[in-house]
């Protein structure tokens, strides 16, 4: 490094609520932040950057990644809109009205059990002058406060009537139902509702506009990086700015991303990569094919700086092997127990001694995940291999998947563990049996291959062009890779590995080694190399 | 088998069996079970709700982990077999779990709705696994339902016990009229029900294929309850969609009519006597626990044909059956399997286990594990 204070922006311009804890971005973020911080001498070395309704799930990131907050320099826009702060407090709202019914009927209770005792009282007793004085008293009681109840009963008939005239205007107005869910529902359920994102895409887009400015009068960092290409108003930052381009999957599938969310950030993404920034990308496929085939980057723009090993070893707890394992099973049992109350099946499973195949990723189209799942099928239900499946993205984001699990009665043995934060993210790895990706598509290297086999666990993967960059022997080839659009050769695959853990264990060992050389401390130094170079420029 | 194994501990248990209201036991298993000083209880499940369940664990001093809105439990009458220190639970699908007044064994012959999804058209399969989870400890007696105790319903492998198989030796009773009634022409037996997963329509097309193209000689003796509706010469009332087509397939074939005899559901000298007659026990079901009848066959000389599956593996590696083995999808692989086998009956036979060799899997064997197991839980 050339200066050794060099400091460097983060800006994250994520919608609020969108974790990103169980993304692949996240985890490089997190090895990103380690490794330039190992290599600046600068007590402000990262700045992160971003809109103050995200300030949670940066904090979210920094303790799941295990990085101090002082470490790193929050830099956000003042306050938060208040449409999303009406939202915030309508959401806490709906969430109190429910357990308020039990406090009601706590009183109602009361107001019973006290007329209960009277009546029990007055008519137990033997003493008749004691049954005449207290029937006397209750009578005048009685007397008084019928003019209160007469006013109750009134005040909660007319409650009764107002209520039942929101619910019928309701039913016979949708739109009004729509305002509330648009107040209510968790964002991701509303990613695909053109409404909400015209509106949240006009706030995000005053809000980065916001965020730029106050990065461009202060003096935070001397390069700006952005890990998405989803936030053209990076590009009004002063000073160098490299734009992370993982890939532009839009081009290899053009029918899996036919909404007009997809195309407005295909938009957005050429704004992006034609303004004046670094591009970097993970592989040379991208850079050749996306970049420069396709949208006509010209190649001095562009760097490939390969992942590091993603080494899940570190969240592991534990001295020995077997301890290891012990603490895996605790931590996956107690997770899916606490967290996944709603799923008694998953919440009562023990994971002890089961056998599951693991694919770590979100859900997107390119993933092949119906692939997998109706091989999946044929594995358990023709081939009796008996073997879980775990995915840990939300089925419910791919329709088509959702549907096809539970049509065919596979949500037992097809689980989803989904959100996981990196802890349990190592856990899962390190107790599956093999980890398996069928992506038709990547930008880079999997990171599932490192993760997995970092805690012990050998991995079967998709035969596309990022993985035979990195993987080169003939015979290693064919014992990780299948054709991912061929279920038998990917059930086949499996077979093999399910199998043979312990050989594809040890045949993969030279892979891991040399990507194990490849650590993100290398990886970090390319970034800061190219951080610097850039700032010279500049 | 409880009864039998304490006894051989020298701690002979009352052992009462719960019948549940419409499934009559017959004469011959009452009888058995009276000399064998076993009580029969009539029993009607009974719903309970996971309150009320709480009522009752406060008034026995017990705190349930409840889970489920609803539980079952089973209804004697009296004291609905709180009066047993220990329950022993043959597993089924029922939609609610049972309520777990008190500690219980399971045994759980297989999880076919794994394999079979229509099964749990009616509903989920939330009762059994609840059930099973619970248990003290889980019963099986092949690998294959081990597995899926693990892996399907979830228990760490410490809480399931793995039984040996067992079952009775068997020997051809003497009445030569029932012999005589399905030896006229030799045959191979089909032992089946009439679930879909008997695979039925692709067992047939093999058959016809071994009737037609390799002049196959053997005749088929269908035997099961129920299996007689399959019969096109019959009336059969009303049966399901499955059995509707499969009486048609027959119906269409000259080779099928011409060799199928059907016996229908047989008493247990019966069932012995045709078995004991046949030159072959055919057994193509899709999937299920494994038939102890090959077992039984092989005591009588009979070898089997079965499809590939992990159970009659486990079987065949078990007993020493020298099973022959052939693809349950594949009509092609049946009908040369049973030409196969048809003319190598010599050697196949001759690959048979002796009866000594069979003898260390009587049922005395197996209840003495069966009490090892139970009797901890107790």
């Amino acid at each position: 490094m050339s200066d050794p204070k060099f400091r460097v922006g983060i800006f994250l311009g994520y919608a609020p609520e969108q974790g990103i804890i169980d993304h692949g971005i996240g985890r490089l973020l997190g090895f990103l932040i380690a490794g330039v911080q190992s290599r600046s001498a600068s007590p402000e070395a990262i700045a992160i950057a971003c809109p103050g309704w995200y300030i949670p799930q940066v904090r979210e990131l920094l303790a799941d990644l295990h990085i101090p907050d002082d470490a790193v320099t929050l830099v956000t826009t003042d306050g938060i809109p208040y449409i999303l702060r009406l939202r915030a407090l309508l959401r806490r709202f709906g969430r109190r009205s429910t357990p308020r019914r039990p406090s009601a009927n706590r009183w109602v209770d009361l107001v019973v059990g006290i007329g209960y005792k009277l009546a029990e009282a007055w008519l137990g007793t033997t003493s008749t002058a004691m049954f005449l004085v207290l029937g006397v008293l209750l009578c005048v009681a009685g007397l008084i406060l019928l003019p209160v109840l007469l006013v109750v009963l009134l005040v909660s008939g007319f409650g009764a009537l107002v209520g039942n005239a929101f619910v019928r205007m309701g039913t016979a107005f949708p739109p009004v139902g729509r305002l509330m869910a648009y107040a209510t529902a968790p964002l991701r359920e509303l990613r695909r509702d053109k409404f909400a994102i015209r509106v949240y895409e006009s706030i995000r887009k005053r809000e980065l506009v916001r965020l730029v400015r106050k990065i461009n009068r202060g003096d935070i960092a001397d390069v700006w990086y952005c890990p998405a290409i989803f936030w053209p108003e990076f590009a009004g930052i002063a000073g160098p700015k490299i734009v992370a381009v993982p890939d532009i999957v839009f081009i290899d599938f053009p029918l899996g991303y036919l909404a007009h969310s997809s195309e407005a950030v295909f938009v957005k993404a050429q704004k992006i990569l034609n303004a004046d920034t670094h591009l970097v990308c993970y592989s040379d496929y991208v850079r050749d094919a996306h970049l420069i085939g396709r949208l006509g980057v010209s190649p001095d723009r562009i760097s490939v700086i390969r992942h590091g090993l993603v080494d899940m070893q570190r969240y592991a707890k534990g001295a020995t092997p077997q301890d290891r394992r012990a603490w895996a099973i605790q931590a996956v049992n107690s997770y899916v127990r606490e967290r996944c109350r709603n799923q008694p099946y998953l919440a009562g499973f023990d994971f002890s001694d089961a056998r599951f195949a693991l694919f770590t990723s979100q859900a997107r189209s390119h993933k092949n995940l119906l692939q997998l799942v109706r091989t999946w099928e044929r594995l358990l239900r023709r081939d009796f291999c008996g073997t879980k499946l775990i995915l840990t993205c939300r089925l419910s984001d791919e329709p088509k998947v959702f549907d096809y699990v539970h049509a065919r009665n596979l949500q037992q043995d097809i689980l989803e563990v989904s959100g996981v934060p990196a802890e349990i993210l190592a856990a899962l790895n390190m107790l599956a049996t093999i980890s398996v990706n069928p992506t038709l598509f990547e930008g880079g290297f999997p990171f599932t291959f490192s993760e997995a086999y970092s805690v012990g666990t050998p991995s079967i993967m998709s035969s596309i062009p990022a993985v035979l960059e990195q993987v080169h022997d003939p015979e290693l080839r064919d014992v990780m890779l299948f054709d991912p659009y061929d279920s038998e050769s990917i059930g086949e695959r499996v077979r093999w590995a399910l199998a043979n853990r312990a050989r594809l264990l040890e045949i993969q060992r030279p892979l891991y080694d040399e990507l194990a050389r490849r650590d993100w401390g290398v990886v970090a130094s390319e970034y800061v190399e190219l951080f610097s170079n850039l700032a010279v420029r500049s | 088998m409880l009864k039998m194994g304490s006894g051989f501990a020298g701690e002979g248990v009352d052992v009462v069996v719960s019948s549940a209201t419409g499934d009559s036991i017959d004469a011959r298993n009452l009888r058995r079970l009276a000399e064998s000083g076993i009580t029969v209880r009539e029993t009607t499940w009974q719903p309970v709700s996971k309150e009320e369940l709480g009522v009752a664990g406060r008034y026995m001093g017990i705190q349930f982990q409840l889970d489920a809105p609803t539980y079952v439990y089973p209804g004697d009458g009296a004291s609905n077999f709180l009066d047993c220190d220990l329950w022993y639970v043959i597993a089924d699908r029922d939609a609610a779990p049972l309520a777990p007044l008190r500690p219980y064994a399971i045994y759980v012959n297989d999880c076919l709705q794994r394999y079979l999804p229509d099964l749990l058209a009616g509903g989920g399969d939330d009762g059994f696994i609840a059930t099973t989870r619970h248990s003290a400890i889980a019963l099986c007696t092949t690998p294959f339902t081990r597995d899926d105790l693990v892996q399907y319903v979830g228990l760490p492998s410490r809480k399931i016990a793995l039984l040996p198989p067992s079952f009775n030796p068997v020997s051809l009773p003497g009445d030569a009229a029932v012999r005589g009634s399905t030896r006229s022409r030799a045959y191979f037996l089909w032992l089946a029900d009439v679930l879909p997963q008997g695979n039925h329509e692709i067992a047939l097309r093999g058959i016809q294929r071994y009737v037609e193209k390799q002049d196959g000689k053997l005749d088929v003796v269908i035997a099961g309850p129920g299996t007689e509706d399959f019969d096109p010469g019959t009336e059969p009332g009303e049966v399901s969609a499955h059995v509707r087509r499969v009486r048609r397939q027959i119906a269409r074939s000259p080779a099928l009519t011409g060799r199928i005899r059907w016996v229908g559901g047989l008493d247990h000298d019966e069932y012995l006597s045709i078995l004991g007659g046949a030159q072959l026990l055919f057994h193509p079901s899709i999937i299920n626990a494994g038939t102890l009848s090959a077992a039984e066959a092989a005591g009588l000389g009979v070898p089997t044909l079965s499809i590939d599956y992990p159970p009659m593996r486990f079987y065949d590696e078990t007993f020493g059956l020298g099973t022959t083995f052939f693809d349950a999808g594949d009509e092609n692989a049946i009908a040369t399997a049973l030409k196969d086998a048809e003319t190598r009956l010599t050697e196949l036979r001759q690959r048979l286990p002796l009866a000594p060799d069979l003898a260390k899997f009587d049922l005395g064997n197996g209840a003495r594990s069966l009490w090892n197991v139970v009797r901890q839980h107790v």
